[in-house]
């Protein structure tokens, strides 16, 4: 890996709105129905916002929210991101998937979505809410014959670490493939943290069975140890907030990853600094998220005492 | 045979190194980031608008870049 500021992010995330027709208790970003802000980057501000990430040769942009389908510019903005060759994953609740949508989401490249699933259906709909479950395999269903590379997406928890083996043939039943991430307290997962959390006992079965299933994806540098200590991916070790990624939030604001929005921690704005002097600033907050062993965001959300993520220190030291 | 640069294959230059990605799906964590000499983005220039003979890629370069970068996947059989 390069060390030293690259002189555009590998990747950005960007939350296009925080606006949602869902209301997940562990949303890390806090998003609803009737939770779009109203200075939200126009259509013409993203464009130009995405314009400059042509220029800057960000190689991708992963998408987020809030749901990224309730915003009405969002097929637009998403052509405008795969004419000029940005690789694209959009992160989706999987509700908002009709035919007409499908039909242009096919056609553009390169593009992957990414649906969220988090558990089977009692764990699902208590976090996402009643009848999610059954749209999200509708809409996997109906994906199933798509030419769109589809990923499961589940955010493991307590409630749903024990049912990642019957997720993962669910998804793999409908062609897609599965990834993890951890739940973590940022968002209303700030105030649902104790009680989504994974206890000592979950983080060794996950583990336990993330090694004896390799081709499940996973993200943030939790994993990149096994359930005994040992490094189990080194790539997953080094944090990229703020050296390789960053995020930008629904009005521009540019914060290291979608985990550390906490004020202070914004470098600049799109559209008032533009991208790239945001990402020059943003250099200057690596000091400020450094020095946590594991995942900056989650030692400092946490309120962890020693200033650690407290799951990796289960892993390292048992405790 | 003809090469090209695989669509998922990104890059372009830093101040004293290229970078290639190689993504498959979502962000960096699932992606090969590779540092690399200025020959590699040299390459893969050559080739970014239409497929080149490999033969020709070699007399530019050198048949070990070339095979090197087929070996990393930065090229593909056109």
């Amino acid at each position: 890996m390069p060390e030293g500021p690259l002189s555009a992010p590998v990747t950005i995330t960007w939350e296009v709105t925080l606006g949602c027709n869902l209301y997940c208790d562990h949303c890390l970003s806090g998003s609803g129905p009737g939770h779009q802000r109203p200075e939200e980057l126009t259509t013409e501000e993203a464009r130009e916002f995405i314009a400059e990430l042509d220029e800057m040769n960000v190689f991708q942009v992963n998408i987020g929210g809030g749901e990224p389908f309730v915003r009405p510019d969002f097929l637009e903005l998403l052509e405008e991101l795969t004419d000029r060759d940005i690789s694209t994953c959009v992160s989706t609740n999987g509700t908002q998937l009709d035919e007409a949508t499908l039909d242009r989401i096919e056609a553009m490249d390169p593009l992957f979505l990414q649906v969220s699933m988090d558990g089977l259906r009692p764990e699902n709909d208590a976090i996402r809410g009643e009848g999610v479950f059954d749209q999200v395999v509708d809409a996997l269903e109906r994906l199933e014959d798509r030419d769109v590379g589809t990923t499961v997406n589940t955010v493991v928890t307590r409630q749903n670490v024990y049912d990642l083996p019957e997720i993962l043939a669910l998804a793999e039943d409908h062609g897609a493939g599965l990834r993890l991430n951890r739940f973590r307290p940022s968002g209303r997962g700030e105030d649902s943290w104790d009680h989504f959390r994974l206890d000592q006992e979950g983080i060794e079965f996950l583990h336990e069975w993330l090694s004896e299933h390799p081709d499940v994806r996973t993200g943030d540098s939790f994993f990149y140890l096994n359930a005994l200590g040992e490094v189990r991916n080194d790539t997953l070790k080094q944090c990229g907030a703020g050296s390789m990624t960053c995020l930008v939030d629904p009005v521009g604001d540019v914060y290291p990853c979608a985990f550390t929005q906490w004020d202070g921690l914004a470098s600049g704005n799109v559209r008032d600094d533009g991208f790239r002097r945001a990402w020059e600033n943003i250099a200057s907050l690596r000091n400020r998220i450094d020095g946590h062993e594991g995942c900056p965001a989650v030692a400092m959300g946490s309120g962890d005492p020693n200033g650690e993520d407290p799951q990796l220190r289960v892993i390292l030291s048992g405790e | 045979m003809s090469l090209r640069k695989p669509r998922h294959v990104k890059y372009r230059r830093e101040a004293e190194f290229g970078l290639v990605y190689d993504h498959e799906n979502y962000g960096y964590e699932d992606a090969t980031l590779a540092s690399v000499d200025d020959v590699v983005v040299d390459v893969l220039e050559r080739i970014e608008d239409e497929p080149v003979p490999r033969e020709q890629l070699e007399r530019e370069f050198s048949p070990a870049t070339v095979e090197a970068m087929l070996q990393r996947g930065f090229l593909i059989d056109a």
